[in-house]
């Protein structure tokens, strides 16, 4: 029986395949899909009436239904073999209209498990080491290990020494179960997402502004004049919001200005088209930000009447308390002393005296033309000759905020919000977003017990790698993430990782269930850990080598999930093969573990049953779906149904109840959501149509280069060294890749483009060491530093880099990694850019893991090193594999 | 290279394959196989599906 799909044939499908919706399991741009499934051994014919596509072949014309090899597989389903074509939804008139995709969702069939093509490592079984040795178990035994050992460590050492690293965003099934376990179950502050050390905010100073990170709909960044783009090309990362809506839209020649050291092919259609490029120095862009800000109100070019009337003025933001509730992360940060937010004379006034904001201090800092600065003034601000005003957008994502992370993101908010963004059609400024929003709550919550403080105020989210390498974490349970390579200063966190768990003298030597306990236990009183990890395949060194219980999980496509998209659009993913061998989806893993420690309220029968319980939590955010749910309920229907209706369309929540009818919200903060009258299960919050502060205005947030503590002091420790050769070592995603990897390295058709890490440097950079495309660099930072101890401030400065260093709170190590060369200079020089997450090539062990003190968050795209050519990689002269070609080319 | 292709930015690399550089495409550029024989040029078959096909003509 062939179950190897054809890479010259694809098997057409008969007219009674079965066509199942989903959408993408890779960016936060979900495209619609549909998945056609019929047993092996029939097929459809070329004419349109004898195929489900209904489309005569060979069809016409590049814009018209195809199928490609990449995209038809041979899945399980119901333990028999089935084709599989998932194809992006041609009829969908939302997100990928008409069926645009990327290469990232075109190639989604390569992803299904089939044992006859490279997904065949998949995990199947529940695995325990044993002598070293990664041991076959039951699932039963497994939860029971897991129990009797959590038992013991939340007796003995309470709920701190109990933690979890998980994705945020895989299905709110699946982050609803954990959540539950986490803060309220179990209770513990030692939670960290995929993408952060602790349970902090991304976006943290657009947050404090009052501006949601997803207020926008795709259909406002086709619409604007001018998009500001900040730390991001939505070419390379978010595809088809960019082919679908920004090439085009309602504004089709609107101008786009990028602010990335580099120029992707996003860019370079940019400036093909009358943008702008401007290539900061990492780090720089609050300076670029106030800059700008500063030339508009010289010239008087701010939305004024935006301002008036949306803009907090002295009194309001002095009544309350800042933006959020007491007690909260949210208001000590925007109380904080000196206070930070400011009405707008108040904020004209910090501009015009900050230093940073001089046109000519601008640029040498950002390492910008000072005329590139004006004209992006005057794109975003300066209005026509008949006093219209150009309608601006503004998007940030990971190159403005992993960076200088609180700064960064209020500077971005401020220059947008005098430009008159924020909650208008067209004028809008959100993230661009990373991956889907499949983040659940469920209540409760135990933020208080982390140690953390910031001066003066109240607590701050647990860091958990740093609880890791301090040894005051006894239990970790990963799910979905590799953890350590994502991570700042990763060898140094590897190295201590490993020492907890596999260094440790005390490990099972026997499949006996009450040895491996007992090992265990005697492990964590002796100070070590015990690592359970949860994936749907092998990952070095996470499982491979250093957990002690392995979990099989199901994947994309093997359960019904449900989750939004960046402009919040909730669809069903529906469930069309099997699962291989024993894995789970993790909310089922999380209920037997949960069962198994005594807790109430984890009986769920299937993915629905969770869908439903959640749906109560969601009604306090912008994933409230709950009218939805409510709805099935009393029309008796299963809340899964009710939403598969929706097909590839879906929804957009907040969901709310107008006239009978659910009803979606395109755009957040926008005054037109306000109906009056509220119907039915619709939850009334105000940042529907006003900002999310205490006032319902925006905040304008001074964000000084040099006054506020915490920054600038690690910012001049942390630029690349010229006497070591140093540059700017950056790290980021390319656009054939998404995240790790794991899937595209089992995709012959991408592991053949990037079948090893890469690392992008300019000519300049790389002459002098003679290094040329194809030859393997290695990268070694020296001086890496490490942040160590717990972060308890009680006067102003304590927790400046300086200060720290001082009290012997920053430990130096040194990181490398290798990468394959690409010379081009598409990157600008004095920056090398490297994949993120890329195989053994850790781009961040040569980033320092010495976190924002305000918000809590790495500064990842802030690496440094001395690049050294190794020899060439067999890429450099090969016929098949890795193009080293440059990605700008228009 | 090849490309941009206008509609979705995608470039190709002629010196691997036709693979794509940056972009779009879930298949890399067919590519017709070449012979020489007695100084004359053959096309003798096809690497990769052609777009629009479910096979490529003429079992190529």
């Amino acid at each position: 029986m062939a179950t190897t799909p054809d890479i010259y044939r694809v098997p057409i499908p008969p007219k009674d395949a079965e066509v199942l919706t989903t959408a993408c399991a890779y960016c936060t741009v979900a495209c619609g899909y549909k998945v056609f499934r019929w047993p092996i051994g029939k097929e459809g014919g070329p004419l349109a009436s004898e195929n489900a596509l209904g489309v005569d072949f060979p069809s016409a014309g590049p814009l018209s239904a195809w199928c490609s090899p990449n995209q038809h597989n041979i899945a399980f389903h119901r333990g028999q073999p089935h084709h599989v074509l998932v194809l992006p939804d041609h009829e969908t008139d939302v997100v990928n209209v008409g069926g645009n995709h990327s290469i990232r969702g075109g190639t989604l069939a390569l992803k299904v498990y089939n044992p006859d093509s490279p997904t065949r490592d998949r995990l199947q079984h529940p695995m325990i080491r044993v002598g070293g040795k990664l041991e076959r178990v039951s699932w039963d035994m497994a939860t029971n290990v897991m129990a009797a050992v959590s038992r013991h460590v939340l007796e003995k050492f309470g709920p701190t020494a109990w933690g979890m690293k998980t994705y945020s965003y895989e299905f709110f099934e699946n982050t609803y179960a954990i959540a539950k376990l986490v803060d309220t179950s179990i209770g513990t502050p030692a939670y960290a997402p995929h993408d952060k050390p602790g349970n902090t905010e991304d976006a943290t100073g657009l947050d404090d502004s009052g501006v949601n990170s997803f207020a926008a709909s795709y259909e406002d960044w086709g619409d604007c004049d001018v998009a500001f783009l900040s730390g991001v090309d939505p070419y390379e990362t978010k595809t088809t919001l960019f082919t679908s809506w920004m090439m085009g839209g309602g504004a089709p020649d609107k101008k786009l200005i990028f602010v990335t050291p580099h120029k992707t092919m996003g860019v370079a259609y940019g400036l093909q088209n009358g943008g702008l490029w401007l290539p900061v120095i990492p780090g720089s862009d609050t300076a670029l930000h106030l800059a700008l800000a500063r030339i508009i109100v010289e010239n008087g070019w701010q939305d004024q009447q935006f301002i008036d009337a949306w803009i907090a003025n002295k009194w309001e933001i002095e009544s309350g308390y800042g933006r959020g509730t007491r007690n909260t992360r949210w208001q000590w940060r925007t109380t904080m002393s000196p206070a930070i937010q400011s009405d707008w004379e108040d904020y004209k006034k910090f501009l015009l005296k900050e230093e940073a904001a001089r046109l000519e201090n601008a640029a040498a800092i950002t390492g910008l033309d000072p005329g590139s600065i004006v004209k992006a003034a005057e794109m975003i601000a300066k209005p026509h000759a008949d006093g219209s005003r150009p309608k601006s957008s503004f998007m940030l994502e990971k190159g403005n905020y992993w960076s200088n992370n609180y700064m960064n993101s209020a500077s971005l908010a401020a220059l947008g919000l005098i430009c008159g963004a924020g909650n208008r059609p067209g004028r809008v400024i959100s993230r661009g977003g990373g991956h889907q929003r499949g983040g659940a709550v469920a209540g409760g919550g135990r933020d208080w017990l982390s140690p953390e403080k910031f001066p003066g105020r109240r607590k701050k989210a647990l860091n958990v790698d740093r609880w890791v390498i301090d040894g005051n974490l006894r239990f970790m349970w990963v799910i979905g993430s590799t953890w350590l390579p994502t991570m700042t200063a990763s060898q140094e966190l590897a190295r201590r990782v490993a020492e907890l768990t596999r260094g440790n003298p005390h490990q099972p030597t026997s499949l006996d269930e009450k040895e491996i306990i007992d090992a265990l236990i005697r492990r964590v009183e002796s100070g070590g850990m015990v690592l359970v990890d949860s994936d749907i395949y092998p990952v070095e060194p996470l499982n491979t080598d250093y957990a002690d219980i392995v979990l099989p999980a199901a994947g994309w496509g093997e359960h019904d999930g449900s989750r939004c998209n960046s402009e919040r659009r909730l669809r069903l993913y529906s469930a069309f093969n099997d699962p291989p061998g024993e894995a789970r989806p993790d909310w089922h893993a999380v209920a037997q573990f949960a069962r198994k420690m005594g807790f109430e309220g984890y009986a769920w029968k299937d993915a629905n049953d969770v869908f439903a319980e959640a749906a109560r939590w969601s009604r306090t955010g912008v994933l409230n779906y709950y009218a939805l749910v409510a709805e099935a309920e009393k029309r008796g229907v299963r809340a899964h149904e009710a939403l598969r209706q929706y097909g590839t369309t879906g929804i957009q929540t907040p969901i709310r109840v107008k006239e009978g009818k659910l009803v979606g919200t395109p755009r957040l903060h926008d005054a037109t959501n306000s109906w009056g009258e509220i119907e039915g299960p619709t939850n009334d919050v105000r940042w529907l149509y006003s900002f999310d502060t205490h006032s319902g205005k925006a905040l304008l947030l001074k964000s000084s280069w040099r006054d506020f503590p915490g920054w600038i002091d690690f910012y001049e420790a942390i630029k690349p060294r010229a006497e070591k050769g140093e540059i700017w070592v950056t790290s980021g995603r390319f656009n054939e890749i998404w995240q790790s990897g794991f899937d595209d390295r089992r995709k012959p058709y991408l592991a053949a483009r990037w079948p090893h890490a890469q690392i992008i440097v300019n000519p300049e950079d790389a002459h002098p060491h003679g290094i040329e495309s194809g030859d393997f660099v290695e990268v070694l930072n020296d001086e890496v530093f490490v942040q160590t101890g717990e972060p308890i401030g009680v006067r102003r400065d304590d927790l400046t880099f300086s200060n720290l260093r001082a009290t012997g709170h920053i430990k130096v190590t040194e990181g490398r990694f290798t990468a394959v060369a690409i010379v081009s200079n598409e990157i600008r020089a004095g920056v090398a850019k490297a994949i993120f997450v890329g195989g053994k090539s850790w781009a961040n062990a040569v980033v320092h893991s010495v976190p924002d003190p305000i918000s809590g968050n790495y500064r990842y795209k802030l690496g440094r090193g001395a690049l050294r050519k190794i020899g060439e990689s067999p890429y450099k002269r090969s016929f098949d594999r890795m193009s080293l070609k440059p990605r700008d080319i228009i | 290279m090849l490309g941009p292709c206008p509609l979705h930015l995608t470039t190709f690399d002629h010196t691997r394959h036709g693979m794509v550089v940056s972009g779009h495409a879930t298949e890399s550029l067919p590519q017709i196989m070449l012979e020489m024989r007695d100084g004359d040029i053959f096309a003798v078959g096809v690497m990769g599906l052609i777009f629009g096909y479910a096979e490529n003509p003429g079992g190529a």
